[in-house]
């Protein structure tokens, strides 16, 4: 038994303690939105946010998790509200969608630190893999949801 | 509110014909009303497209292309509510399903997907829209000119009434279709060419957008699979007790090898259990080993040899001048390396089988499935989930192919899933080449013959298709992309030979045009060296005969500011392709249909100690009519990134006949770091509308290695890019 919380939902997760979250969520809870895309963390398609960091859940067992917050892309709004998925749509950024809940996820974990973050940050910290070639407008994502976002905090 | 509209969209996707309303469909002999009894004889008809308005004003919109992130759904619903005059969120795309009635050959390839049925829509939405007018105004008899449609609705103009189109679908069932009804022109577009939101964005965000592996069916079991790495290799060795010790672990299921048609799926093995997890774990001690096949000798030196010698063999000329070169160009053995691995469900029963997952044709899918089974088609449910990515990679079957031999045997749902490593070393890849230009200039410093000559490795025959282009014809689809260069040669001569390493192969978005595109760009641009004039302008000299190429090319010179001098360090480089035209009997030859020329100017920098980085692309397209200029922009975008992708790092090596790369930590794709600034212009064109989704990738590598030539007089003619030395 491993004590978890989701989206903040306790859950007394059964599966063995060495099971990845990653698979956990996909498979145990049916939380869907978080991807496999390479199971050695390179890629990113599986990040969630651990206590409000990013983390890819291909490469954290659910011991590792225990008794952190989890937040997955189910989680970040009810309405696609959240200033990065509204920035997300206003900007039109996902073409196959596949990777974008590890996009978006990283993101919001960046701008909650930082609404402005320079090209560097972005370069270094938006490091999931898009096959389709979404970064530009990623980035344009990236500065408008600063700006609602600190609209918001104003 | 916004959760129904996603959850509608997703319940119309794979469903057709539900409910009352009006259906009509366009066929060879126009538009034609269609009552349930007709739609059996639709395959007579020649559908191969539907649109269906219910009572409750809602329309569904039936179309042969997969939606794969290009866009295509959002695009094609625009061109519907644009004639028809309805709302585009009142439009519900489907996708139809691989029976007869509904089209000979559902695929979605070669950027084909708006040319190929932007009349239709256009026709079959005017002829809906007449129908609806010509109903109400026979209801309130008035003449048909004091009446419009617009919005889901026909109104009377002087006395304001109105009448939704739901409420008039059952008076226009009764109507027979206008032969030629009012087409809008252009000049009346209010849809058409305006920035639009995809259709397919908000549950893109949410995580609500279901893929194949996000299905879930009761008692449904998850499987992953390792098949022999070489055609035809053996399955040997593996641990079937230790995997079953495995918690979770329910089976271990042998999968021998099938031919499927002309298709071969490799011998593999499966491990089936309660999660993805267990059935990876499973697998890990199952540790199954493969040998033999036929590819067992090939390795990257060998593929080397031997293309130099069919070069050695196809070389029958030396130019003779003052100003010639003969020069090699090597293309490399490239993965598809779509986010989303091959996977799909499969749930089969004795008299009914019904799959689940991500494909580009789904009569490819089922045709196989129909071998397969045994059933007929009728029994037989395709639902295409949405595609993480696919680039021509998921036109293949292997997946449903394993998964229904897994269901088969267990009598259970199987979702079957590759594991990142299967599917870079067991998959189809973009093909390898080696290309001998040789080139003479004439008096006037321009090209005066220019001798072409390729080794490439094809595959094994694995349609009836690529059998007739390979054996009958002695053709291969991708030695002819784009040849003769656009440029004004008074010689061209294209020679080519292919060889079978054994290797399976599947055509990576742009196919041929990115291979070729690169040579072609790269010799013009050295034979512009060697005149000692500038790249553009030489290029410019060339195309005095093709407006559309000149003017695109020389604006693309104004755009990106071509002039301007750069200081050390940064050099500027040009490119420009016409997708898709192939040399057959005749050169350029463009098979009817519209083609989309593109250019891309790059700036790059090199630092003192040889570091690359690409600074900006400006890339011009005429794509003629531009449908939505959001879609056409990232679609361009995105080819960009992957043009850099493939020209910086991407490729594949073969030792003892495998693919030796596995992951993203050997298959180095584009990452943001890597993305430099963009400005795209979209040309306005009176030409019909073409393809976007292939055609800016070719352009942009050749536009960024000469740019590296521009900087620092080092010639790129290998790809990828690399390690090579820019300094």
């Amino acid at each position: 038994m491993t004590d978890l919380t989701i989206n903040k939902i306790n859950h007394q997760a059964k599966a063995e303690s060495d099971t990845p979250l990653l698979w956990y969520l996909r498979d145990t809870l049916n939380l869907t939105g978080t991807k496999y895309g390479c199971g050695i963390q390179q890629c990113g398609a599986c990040t969630v946010l651990v206590d409000g960091r990013p983390v890819r859940s291909c490469g954290v067992t659910l011991e590792e998790v225990s008794g952190k917050e989890i937040l997955t892309i189910e989680g970040l709004s009810e309405d696609n509200s959240h200033p990065v998925q509204q920035a997300w749509v206003a900007e039109q950024v996902p073409q196959c969608g596949y990777c974008q809940s590890g996009q978006i996820l990283t993101a919001v974990a960046l701008l909650s630190r930082n609404t402005k973050p320079d090209e560097q940050t972005v370069n270094r910290t938006m490091n999931v893999l898009c096959r389709c070639g979404t970064y530009p407008r990623i980035r344009k994502a990236i500065t408008k949801a600063g700006e609602i976002m600190e609209k918001q905090n104003a | 509110m916004l959760d129904q509209q996603i959850s509608r969209r997703k319940l119309f996707r794979n469903s057709v014909l539900l409910g009352a309303g009006i259906l009509l469909g366009h066929g060879a002999g126009g538009v034609k009303i269609l009552n349930a009894q007709e739609v059996k004889k639709a395959k007579e008809l020649d559908i191969s497209l539907y649109i269906k308005i219910f009572t409750d004003n809602t329309v569904q919109l039936i179309l042969p292309n997969i939606e794969m992130g290009q866009g295509i759904h959002t695009a094609q619903a625009m061109v519907i509510a644009e004639e028809l005059g309805v709302n585009l969120d009142n439009i519900f795309v489907s996708n139809a399903p691989p029976l007869p009635e509904y089209g000979k050959r559902l695929s979605t390839a070669g950027s084909a997907s708006m040319n190929k049925n932007f009349d239709k829509l256009i026709k079959i939405g005017a002829t809906a829209r007449e129908m609806l007018i010509e109903a109400a105004s026979l209801e309130w008899r008035v003449h048909r000119d004091e009446c419009v449609a617009k919005g889901g609705y026909v109104s009377h103009l002087s006395t304001g009434r109105s009448f939704s189109y739901g409420e008039l679908t059952e008076k226009a069932s009764n109507l027979v279709p206008p032969q030629d009804p009012r087409i809008k022109n252009r000049k009346e577009y209010q849809l058409i060419g305006q920035e639009i939101p995809r259709i397919d964005i908000p549950e893109k965000v949410n995580g609500s957008a279901v893929y194949g592996m996000d299905v879930r069916l009761p008692d449904m079991l998850f499987a992953v699979v390792k098949s022999a790495p070489r055609r035809g290799g053996k399955l040997m060795e593996f641990n079937e007790d230790e995997a079953m010790k495995v918690k979770g672990v329910k089976a271990v299921v042998r999968i021998p090898e099938k031919r499927v048609y002309l298709m071969e799926f490799p011998e593999s093995i499966a491990v089936v259990a309660g999660s993805n997890w267990q059935a990876m774990k499973g697998m890990e001690r199952l540790s199954p080993e493969f040998s033999g096949g036929n590819s067992e000798e090939v390795d990257d030196k060998k593929i080397e040899e031997s293309f130099s010698e069919i070069l050695a063999d196809l070389d029958d000329s030396d130019l003779k001048a003052n100003k010639a070169f003969k020069l090699e160009y090597n293309l490399p053995l490239q993965a598809h390396a779509t986010l989303e691995p091959f996977n799909c469900t499969v749930n089969y029963a004795e008299d009914f089988c019904e799959v689940w997952g991500p494909t580009q044709s789904q009569s490819d899918l089922m045709d196989r499935l129909n071998k397969l089974t045994g059933l007929p088609k009728e029994k037989i449910k395709i639902n295409v989930t949405s595609l993480g990515g696919s680039f021509g990679s998921k036109r293949r079957s292997d997946a449903f192919v394993q998964a229904f031999h897994i269901s088969k045997t267990l009598r259970k749902p199987i979702q079957l899933m590759w594991t990142r490593e299967q599917d870079m070393t067991c998959s189809h890849y973009m093909q390898m080449s080696k290309h001998q230009v040789q080139i003479s200039l004439g008096a006037n410093s321009y090209p005066k013959s220019w001798n072409h000559r390729i080794a490439c490795s094809h595959s094994f025959v694995q349609t009836d298709h690529t059998k007739k282009q390979l054996i009958e014809w002695g053709v291969d689809p991708n030695c002819i992309d784009g040849f003769p260069p656009a440029y004004k040669l008074e010689n061209f001569d294209l020679k080519y030979k292919w060889e079978d390493f054994g290797l399976s192969f599947e055509n990576l978005r742009s196919a041929g045009s990115t291979q070729n595109c690169f040579v072609i760009e790269s010799a013009i641009d050295e034979s512009a060296h060697l005149a000692g004039l500038d790249p553009l302008s030489y290029r410019l000299g060339l195309l005095d005969h093709d407006e559309r190429h000149r003017r695109l090319l020389e604006d693309l010179g104004s755009q990106s500011n071509w002039k301007t001098r750069l200081d050390s360090g940064f050099g500027r480089g040009i490119a420009i392709y016409e997708f898709m035209v192939k040399k057959t009997r005749k050169p350029r030859d463009n098979f009817g249909s519209p083609t989309t020329v593109s250019a891309a100017s790059a700036v790059v920098s090199v630092s003192e100690i040889g570091r690359l980085k690409i600074e900006k692309i400006y890339f011009r397209v005429d794509c003629g009519l531009c449908v939505n200029p959001n879609v056409v922009r990232s679609q361009i975008e995105g080819g960009i990134i992957m043009g850099i992708s493939l020209a910086l790092n991407e490729k594949l090596s073969i030792k003892e006949g495998r693919v030796v790369q596995a992951n993203y930590d050997e298959y180095k794709i584009a990452r943001m770091k890597h993305t430099p600034e963009i400005e795209i212009e979209i040309v306005d064109s009176d030409l019909p509308p073409s393809g976007t989704g292939e055609p800016a990738i070719a352009p942009v590598i050749p536009a960024i290695t000469n740019a590296i030539f521009a900087a620092t007089g080092k010639r790129i003619r290998n790809l990828p890019i690399g390690k090579q030395k820019l300094t």
